[in-house]
Order: C-alpha cells, then sequence, then structure tokens
C-alpha cells in the first residue's frame, strides 16, 4: 500500500522526482566514467607487468628475489613445466632465464640485457610478438634472436646479420652465435635499446646446463585468480622436485607495480572522494528540499488517517526509490558513456609517446576502460543510501509535526 | 685472430724463412706459421703504441714479457702517468695492476668489449681464441707460383655454422716466405670493416718478423691503431711465477 | 531595484530554512571546489618542480652534439667562468652543473658498471634539497675531498659499507686509464632507477679522473619567474660565444616531459571541470527546486499587482542574495581547508609516512598547499553565473502563470 503511495507522489511530483534523480543520476555517471577508466589502467599496469616481467605465481629459486643472479636456478624446469601444464590447463606457464653480457655486431659492441624464453608461451603472454616492425618472433631454435630497434639501429644490423653475445659463466668467457631474426618497438627507451630475447635452449650450452630456469611462472587468465592458483602450484612443485624453491604470486615478485598502484590510488582517491561527497551533497540538499518543501502534502495525508510510523516509511521509501531510479538510469548513462573508452579506448599516444615503462614492463599508452561490476554496484548502493539518510531527518522532522501544523505550513 | 694477441703479446721465435722446396705447405701451414710467429717459448720485446682517434693522439711505451701464448705481462713505461701500469693475460682473463693505488683488476665480463689502453684494440680481442680449422672454413684464393711476380698467399676464411664470431669472411695475406701481411675482416655483406697490417719485417737474434703493427678500422676514418717494436728479445730466461698475481703488484 | 532588493532580501530572511539548506549546500560546493583547485595547483606546482625545476632547470646548457652523442668528450670547455657569468645574470635563481661518466665500482665484495655523477654539492642542494636524500651517513662537501656518495640499489647491491674506500675504474677523455679510490661518505635514495644504481662525486674530482678540467656535460639554469624562461634563453645564448654549446629550454630539451606537464594539467583541468561541473549541478538543483516550490508565493505576489518583469527580477536577486551568502559561507570554510592544509599537509603516503616514489620522483609524503587566494574566484563566479541562470526559467514559468493557478499549485 506504502509503495504504490510512493509510486503515486513520485509521478504526481514528477518535475520534482526528475531533478532529484537527476542530481543522483550525473553523479553516477561521473563516478562510473571515471572508475571505468580507472580499473582499466590498473588491469593494464598488472597485466604488462605481469606478463613481462613474472607471472601471477612465480616458481624460482629462494634467493633469485633479492640477488637477481643467473645462477641461482630452478632444476628441473622442464618437469615442473610439463607437471604444472598437466595441474592447470587453463594457464600457460613460462619459464625465463635473464642474464647479461654483451652483444656484438661487425660494427659495434653493445651492453644487453637478455632473456631466454620458451617462445611458444612467451608469444601467448607477451605483447612483444606483436609489436615487431620486422621479422619474426624468437624461434625455438638456438640461433635467432629478436632485439630493440634502437639497439638494432646501434648494432648497425639487418635481419639475418651475426650477432655474438658473450657473457661470464663462472668467470668463463662464453660466446654464442645468434642470427637476428626480428626487432620490434615498444616506444620505451630503456627496453628498446638495451633487450633481447631469445630461446631457452640456445643458452643452455653458455652456461654449460641444460634444463634450468631462473622463473618458471603461471599466467593466469586473470589476476583475480592468483590466491586460487598458489596452493596448487605448490602441491605441483613440492611433488615434482626436491629441491627448495620459493612459490610466490606476483604482488611479492613485483612489488614495485603494487606500490605504484597505491602511490597512483591516494590522489585518485582523493578526487573520487571528494566527488562522491559532492554527489552526496547534492542528493541530501536535494532530498531536504524535496521532504520539507511538502509539509503540507504530508500534513494532508497526516489529516486523513495516515499513521506518522507509515509517514515515515512512505518518505524513506519515496527517497529509496528515487535512489535507485537515479542509481540505475545514472549507472545505466555511466556505463554508455564510458562505453568508447572500453572498447576504443582512450588515446594517449600524442601525449606520452607509444609505450612507457613501469619498472621495467612497457605499457601501452592507449587505456582501455574496464567496468569494475563491484564498484558499480556500490555507487548505486551508495546513491540509495544516500538518498535514504539524507531523507532520515525530514522525515523525522514531518512526523511530529500535528496535520494542523503541517498544512499551515 | 692470434695475430693480434701475438703481435701484442709477441714472444716470439720464428722462423719460416724459406719456403720449402720440396712441397705447397697447407693452409693450415700457413696460417700456423702467422700464429707460430708468436707461439714462441718466451720473448721479452718492448714497444711504441701510437692511437690515433678523431679526438685523441696517444703515444705510449711499453714492455711485453710473455711466456707461451698464455701468459703475457705488459708493463706501461711511458707516459709518466700510467707508467707501472701492467696488464696480465693467463689463458682467457685479463688483470690490470693499477699502481697508483695499488690494486689489481680483474677486467670485468662487461668490460670486455672495451678498448685496451685507448687503442682499437679491445679487451676481448687480446683473449678471444679462433682454432682455424674447427671454426673456419678456409681456402686459399690464391698461391704463389712460379713465375708470378706476387709472391703471396691470399687465404678466405668463413666462419663455420655455429662459430661465434661477427665476421662474415675474413683474407689473410702472407707473404711466400709465410710471414704474414695484413688480414681483412668483412661483413656478411662484404663491407670491409677493418683491415690489419704488419710491415717493417727486420731480423732479431736471426729470427725474421713484422715489426710494425697497424689496425685499421674501416668506419672511422683516419683513426688508427699502430704498435712498433724497439727491441726483441728471445733470449734472456722468462720464468712462469712473474704471471701471478702476486707478481704484479711488484 | 531598491524596493526590488527589499523584497528579495525579506523573502531570503523569511524563508529561514529553505536558504539555509540551499546556502549550505552551495557554500559546500564553493568550498570543495576551493580546496580541490588548490589541491590539484599544488599537485601540478610539485609535479613540475620536482620534474623540471628540480631535474633538468628550466635552461639546459650542453654541447650541442652531447645529447646525440652522450659521449664524454662532448663537453662544454671553460664551464667554470660560464658558471660565474650565468650566476651574475638577472634572471637566474640558481646554477647547477653535472659531468657524467660510466665506471667500473668495485668496493671490498664485489663491483659493478655504475653511472657516475659529478655534482657541485652546495648547487645540488639549493636546486633539489639533494642531502635530503642520503639516507645513511653524510652529503659531499663543498670542497673536493675524493668522497663518494652510492645510490641505494648499487649500495645494497655490492654490499658496501659507509667509510669504506670505493674503487672506480674507467677510461678517460685522452683514452687514458682513470682509477681511483674514494671514500664512500653517504647513500642516497632519489627513487630514480638509474640514480639509485649510480654514485655521485665532486665534479672537480670526476673532472680530475675523465682528464676533463673545467668541463662539464649539463649545466643547468633556474630561472626565477617560471614565465621569463624564453628572455633568460636569450640572455644565456648572447653568453655562451661556443658554437659548440647550446642553451635550450627544458621543453625544447625534453618535448616528452612538456608533453607529461600537459597530460597532468590537462587530466587536472578535466577533472576540476568534472568536479565543478557536478558541484555545478547541484547548485542548479538546488535552485530549480527553490524556485519552483515557491510557485504558489509567487502567485500572491502577482495578485498583489508586482510586475511580472518585477517578479523574474527579485527571484533573480534573490539568488544573487543567496549565490552571495554562500559565497562568503564558501569563501571562509575554503579558506580555512587552505589554511590547515598550508599549515598541516596533505598526507599523501596513506599514513605510512614513506616518501612517495613515482615516475622515478620523490614526493614528500606531506604535501603542503600554498595559500592560493587566486584559484578561490573560479568557484566564486561559477556560482553566482550557476544560481542566477538556473532561476530564470522557473522564474519565468512562474510569472507566465495566472495567479490563481499559481496560487493553487502546490
Amino acid at each position: 500500500m506504502l509503495l504504490q503511495l510512493a509510486f503515486r507522489n513520485l509521478r504526481r511530483n514528477l518535475r520534482r522526482t526528475l531533478i532529484t534523480s537527476a542530481a543522483v543520476g550525473v553523479g553516477m555517471v561521473v563516478l562510473i566514467l571515471s572508475n571505468t577508466l580507472r580499473a582499466g589502467q590498473y588491469d593494464d599496469m598488472i597485466d604488462s607487468s605481469v606478463s613481462q616481467l613474472a607471472g601471477h605465481v612465480v616458481v624460482q629459486h629462494p634467493d633469485y628475489q633479492k640477488e637477481q643472479e643467473t645462477d641461482l636456478v630452478v632444476n628441473e624446469q622442464g618437469a615442473i613445466v610439463s607437471a604444472l601444464k598437466k595441474a592447470l590447463p587453463d594457464a600457460t606457464i613460462t619459464s625465463r632465464i635473464r642474464l647479461g653480457g654483451i652483444l656484438a655486431s661487425s660494427s659495434s659492441p653493445t651492453v644487453i640485457g637478455l632473456t631466454a624464453v620458451n617462445p611458444q608461451s612467451e608469444d601467448v603472454v607477451s605483447d612483444l610478438p606483436d609489436k615487431l616492425v620486422s621479422g619474426t618472433w624468437v624461434l625455438d631454435d638456438t640461433k635467432s634472436i629478436v632485439i630493440g630497434q634502437n639497439m638494432a639501429d646501434l648494432l648497425q644490423v639487418d635481419l639475418g646479420d651475426r650477432l655474438v653475445f658473450t657473457t661470464s659463466v663462472d668467470g668463463e668467457m662464453n660466446s654464442h652465435l645468434y642470427r637476428l631474426s626480428g626487432v620490434f618497438r615498444t616506444g620505451a627507451e630503456e627496453v628498446d635499446a638495451f633487450t633481447g630475447y631469445v630461446s631457452l635452449s640456445s643458452v643452455a650450452d653458455i652456461l654449460g646446463q641444460e634444463n634450468t630456469s631462473n622463473q618458471v611462472a603461471v599466467h593466469l587468465q586473470s589476476a583475480d585468480e592468483t590466491s586460487a592458483a598458489l596452493p596448487t602450484v605448490q602441491r605441483v612443485v613440492a611433488d615434482t622436485t626436491s629441491q627448495e624453491l620459493a612459490v610466490q604470486p606476483w604482488e611479492e615478485v613485483l612489488p614495485d607495480v603494487v606500490a605504484m598502484i597505491q602511490v597512483d590510488q591516494v590522489s585518485n582517491e582523493m578526487i573520487s572522494i571528494s566527488l562522491m561527497f559532492i554527489v552526496a551533497m547534492g542528493i541530501l540538499n536535494t532530498m531536504l528540499m524535496n521532504v520539507l518543501e511538502r509539509s503540507k502534502e504530508f500534513g494532508v495525508l497526516m489529516a486523513i488517517g495516515l499513521k506518522r510510523s507509515s509517514l515515515f516509511k512512505l518518505i524513506l521509501l519515496e527517497a529509496s526509490l528515487i535512489g535507485v531510479f537515479g542509481g540505475v538510469i545514472g549507472a545505466l548513462l555511466g556505463m554508455a558513456a564510458s562505453y568508447p573508452l572500453v572498447t576504443n579506448g582512450l588515446d594517449l599516444t600524442s601525449m606520452m609517446g607509444e609505450g612507457v615503462t613501469i619498472s621495467g614492463a612497457v605499457t601501452s599508452t592507449v587505456i582501455y576502460g574496464r567496468y569494475d561490476a563491484n564498484w558499480i554496484l556500490g555507487y548505486i548502493l551508495l546513491s540509495i543510501l544516500c538518498a535514504v539518510l539524507s531523507a532520515l531527518y525530514p522525515a523525522w522532522k514531518v512526523q511530529k509535526l500535528t496535520p494542523v501544523d503541517a498544512m499551515r505550513s | 685472430m692470434k695475430y693480434i694477441q701475438g703481435t701484442l703479446f709477441a714472444c716470439g721465435l720464428v722462423v719460416v724463412t724459406t719456403t720449402p722446396a720440396f712441397a705447397e705447405p697447407t693452409i693450415e701451414e700457413v696460417l700456423m706459421a702467422a700464429d707460430d710467429l708468436f707461439r714462441k717459448e718466451h720473448s721479452i720485446v718492448t714497444m711504441e703504441m701510437t692511437v690515433k682517434t678523431s679526438r685523441y693522439e696517444r703515444n705510449m711505451k711499453m714492455k711485453a714479457v710473455a711466456l707461451g701464448t698464455e701468459k703475457t705481462m705488459i708493463t706501461i713505461l711511458e707516459p709518466a702517468k700510467e707508467a707501472g701500469t701492467v696488464t696480465l693475460k693467463v689463458d682467457n682473463n685479463i688483470w690490470n695492476y693499477l699502481p697508483k693505488v695499488d690494486r689489481v683488476m680483474k677486467v670485468p665480463a662487461g668490460m670486455m668489449g672495451g678498448s685496451w689502453m685507448g687503442s682499437h684494440v679491445s679487451n676481448d680481442d687480446l683473449v678471444r681464441e679462433n682454432r682455424f680449422s674447427e671454426d673456419f672454413d678456409a681456402k686459399f684464393i690464391h698461391i704463389p707460383t712460379d713465375g708470378n711476380a706476387e709472391k703471396i698467399y691470399e687465404i678466405e676464411m668463413v666462419p663455420k655454422e655455429n662459430t661465434a664470431v661477427v665476421w662474415g669472411k675474413i683474407v689473410a695475406r702472407s707473404r711466400a716466405d709465410m710471414l704474414p701481411l695484413d688480414v681483412k675482416y668483412y661483413d656478411e655483406d662484404g663491407t670491409l670493416k677493418r683491415i690489419d697490417k704488419f710491415e717493417d719485417i727486420k731480423d732479431f737474434d736471426g729470427v725474421s718478423l713484422p715489426t710494425k703493427f697497424s689496425v685499421l678500422p674501416q668506419d672511422k676514418e683516419g683513426e688508427y691503431t699502430t704498435m712498433t717494436y724497439t727491441s726483441v728479445d728471445f733470449t734472456t730466461p722468462v720464468s712462469a711465477d712473474m704471471f701471478s698475481l702476486q707478481a704484479l703488484r711488484k | 531595484m531598491s524596493f526590488l532588493f527589499s523584497i528579495a532580501w525579506r523573502n531570503v530572511l523569511r524563508n529561514g530554512k529553505r536558504t539555509l539548506i540551499t546556502a549550505t549546500a552551495m557554500a559546500v560546493s564553493v568550498a570543495i571546489c576551493i580546496f580541490l583547485s588548490v589541491f590539484t595547483n599544488q599537485f601540478y606546482a610539485t609535479f613540475f618542480d620536482l620534474l623540471v625545476t628540480q631535474q633538468m632547470g628550466h635552461i639546459q646548457i650542453q654541447n650541442v652534439d652531447y645529447a646525440k652523442s652522450k659521449a664524454l668528450h662532448d663537453t662544454i670547455q671553460e664551464g667554470d667562468a660560464l658558471i660565474e657569468r650565468l650566476q651574475s645574470l638577472d634572471g637566474t635563481s640558481g646554477v647547477s652543473a653535472k659531468l657524467y661518466g660510466n665506471v667500473l665500482v668495485s668496493g671490498a665484495e664485489d663491483s659493478a658498471g655504475a653511472q657516475v655523477i659529478g655534482i657541485l654539492p652546495s648547487a645540488e642542494e639549493t636546486a633539489r634539497g639533494a642531502s635530503s636524500q642520503i639516507i645513511e651517513g653524510t652529503y659531499l662537501s663543498d670542497t673536493p675531498a675524493k668522497h663518494a656518495i652510492a645510490g641505494v640499489t648499487l649500495y645494497e647491491d655490492l654490499e658496501l659499507k659507509i667509510g669504506e674506500e670505493l674503487f672506480v675504474y674507467t677510461q678517460a677523455a685522452d683514452g687514458s686509464m682513470a682509477y681511483d679510490l674514494y671514500n664512500l661518505v653517504g647513500v642516497y635514495k632519489s627513487g630514480a632507477t638509474m640514480l639509485d644504481r649510480g654514485i655521485q662525486l665532486h665534479v672537480s674530482d670526476l673532472q680530475d679522473l675523465l682528464i676533463l678540467p673545467s668541463q662539464y656535460h649539463e649545466i643547468l639554469v633556474t630561472d626565477k619567474e617560471v614565465a621569463h624562461i624564453e628572455a633568460l634563453q636569450a640572455d644565456i645564448t648572447n653568453l655562451v660565444s661556443a658554437d659548440s654549446v647550446g642553451a635550450k629550454t627544458w621543453w625544447e630539451t625534453s618535448p616528452q616531459t612538456k608533453e607529461m606537464m600537459a597530460f597532468q594539467e590537462v587530466s587536472e583541468v578535466f577533472f576540476l571541470g568534472i568536479i565543478f561541473f557536478i558541484a555545478g549541478f547541484g547548485v542548479l538543483n538546488t535552485m530549480l527546486m527553490a524556485v519552483f516550490e515557491r510557485t504558489r508565493e509567487i502567485g500572491v505576489m502577482m495578485a498583489l499587482g508586482l510586475q511580472r518583469i518585477k517578479i523574474v527580477q527579485v527571484i533573480v536577486i534573490e539568488s544573487a542574495l543567496l549565490a552571495a551568502l554562500s559565497s562568503v559561507i564558501g569563501l571562509a570554510m575554503g579558506g580555512i581547508i587552505n589554511y590547515y592544509l598550508s599549515v598541516q599537509g596533505i598526507d599523501l603516503s596513506g599514513g605510512t609516512g614513506e616518501p612517495l616514489q613515482m615516475m622515478g620522483l620523490n614526493f614528500d609524503p606531506t604535501m603542503y598547499v600554498a595559500m592560493q587566494v587566486e584559484s578561490y574566484w573560479v568557484p566564486v563566479m561559477g556560482l553566482f553565473v550557476i544560481a542566477m541562470g538556473s532561476s530564470l526559467w522557473p522564474a519565468y514559468r512562474a510569472s507566465n502563470l495566472n495567479p490563481v493557478d499559481a496560487i493553487r499549485s502546490e
């Protein structure tokens, strides 16, 4: 009965209803727009760093995290990789060795940070194969090397040219011949000038040990699955090898990325909270007005026998209907407004170049939005809550009035 | 190739004074002859080095003591500022003794590609070892014959499939008496990148030896490094004890 | 007019509750807008200070080839004389100079390749408070004493200890072997990856090591007034005699930084715009509601013989009065917030108190906001325009009603 009455009131005071819900709705649009963009940006950052620098769950030598020395290895990487593949069929398992040294062409030598990878799984998780400007991605042979464009320019090499990688292993200088099979360009100078990729099999003879890896990493469909996968990986690793290894989630392996997001969140939260505050103020204000201006109407309702408690409920019900109405419409509008961000992305290339590095991982400067269902629901609840809370005071005030006073006011 | 190490860390005696009358030498023999120039028991050599780059010119005097090809010690005599600096090469490793701070430093992997003493010779050049027969496919492209005015051997070396060198082709020329003349380094496109030259053959204790060695990088115009022997001593014995880190400090 | 004004004034006073609600809502919007303007302006200024003023100065003087070659020998010759002349220029507020090199650094345990920067310790201190980045030991002293400070990453990697002799080895500009020992006096943490992997020496010590007497790779000049950078650049260009040396403004040296600053500015303006929009919408809403609810009252005024145009005027004046009242409250609130933040600062670290590191820059965990009275006007002006504008339409509509209908309407 009250619900019907509430509906009728809202319909009758259509203009007031519209103005009040617009206050709720516009706030929602803005909140959702900014949240969608931010969620997408963080996803992007996490995805690119996790895929390029680690994995969602990482298996490594207990000291590797701290020391990053090439000789701190996972011994039976092959067995661990295949066991993990079996246990987590939907995940991609990468295996990487990082080593520093000199890469020389017939024109000059240069310092290189070389990553030896499993080319197939790297192709699945990494953006780099899509960033090739010439040639092909690393082949699973002992010859092919893929380097950044700036390095290729410095060394004055073309596809197929000889490149000799030299590094020191246990104090011995070891060299290996590669041939340039591809050149990538990320737009990030540190990456394009100093990094290269080869296959794991090609470094076995340089290191003098087969079947080792610095990091075996499990790449899941999404970062949300990390905690669920962690115990599985731990169990598989314990079952497969007797070597004592560290099994860590990406947050522990890439503390820089976590820190970066946290810092960024401070200023974002400042803006978000102000935004929510203003939206809440707007709602409070319109609701106050809405209720106080209608004293007369409420006086009539009381005069025809509506109980005070029912009146109180009625006002709150109306408020929550406005909250729901404004919130849902606002959420839909907000999602519609952010749709271009989600599909086409926000292109900041002209401002920031093609790629920026975040602790060594290249992130694209086209930011795609992502709808974050939790937040959107949260915002809808927030708008309902605001509407109801701001109706509390006037509702309480009104029910104190006598019908005569109310009608007179 | 070995030439550089040999010249720098020259030791020795050599000796193919005449071409054997009975047969043409094999490629191996010609190349080994060049290597063997410096593959002698022991030697003490003084030399001058001139480095000319677009920015600076450097003149140095140094003394090199060698035992076989694996152990060499070079002491800088001039200029005064650097006098007493010692480079020790044992097998594939290089250490520098730095008198001003009385300290021995092993040249780390990251600096092996860097220049030795500001010259066009890299640290890596000093230790890199390529075994011709294993690492290269070599063939004569010119053999001196009777009546031919040009009495030289010309050998073309193409690195084998997996040989870790940056060059696409190396062409070495030696005189008919098998003393080296020059070595040209090409990339795979056939562009000449560098020339090593051997000149001024002189006689020391009855041994003929080129006494001037130059590196001419072809992509840097007007730049070169030249080393000239001023004395060569194959007779004074050299003790293996002096090629140790402890001995470096003295 | 004064008659209309007094009616308006009386109306405002009579509807005390409504006036209070509306004014409070509008005042809070103004205060929040002031707070956010002040906050984002400060954030931008801090960012500019860290990224531009501290990192690269306003004008960079370099050998014209250095930007591309980064070669040891592409230096500014006779730098000491140039620095002296730069310091005496009118617009100059600070001059710092640097020399860069790549060296091998060895401690007692281990060695590693690292970048070395020769600095003028007091100039760096003035420019960017370099000594505050020292986390252990002391900063470099102003007289060259063969002291070194190491970046925290290198310090940890090489397991160095304060007080030990660092062995530094490289090739000097003349091709000779360059090496020396430096006493490690301090460790700094800048947050910039490259810097934290390097070491810093007094520039004279590094000039001696690299055999580059009185030479620098980079001289950075800071202008007293950011707006006068181009004029100062012209002065400096006249001062620099050698053709091999050029002076560039920070945006010429690093268009990327300019773009980043532009991006920062655009995104701040964008966010501020959104906030202002929402606040403006709230005001609009409040006014619409306030006027629509008064249809009956307007009818009464009409019945009393007040002309329609006058009624619209009264209502607009009322809105202006309301806006004025809200502005006073809003300005007071905004000013108090601003003052509080200028004294207490804003904690950006989320309570950890750790310096924030973003894009290799060190943000102070507490940001102190300058009193920025100049950012108060936009919200206030906006408030007036929106409040008066948004009362026009409902006032006009109400005044078009027949008085009887208007009185009857709720």
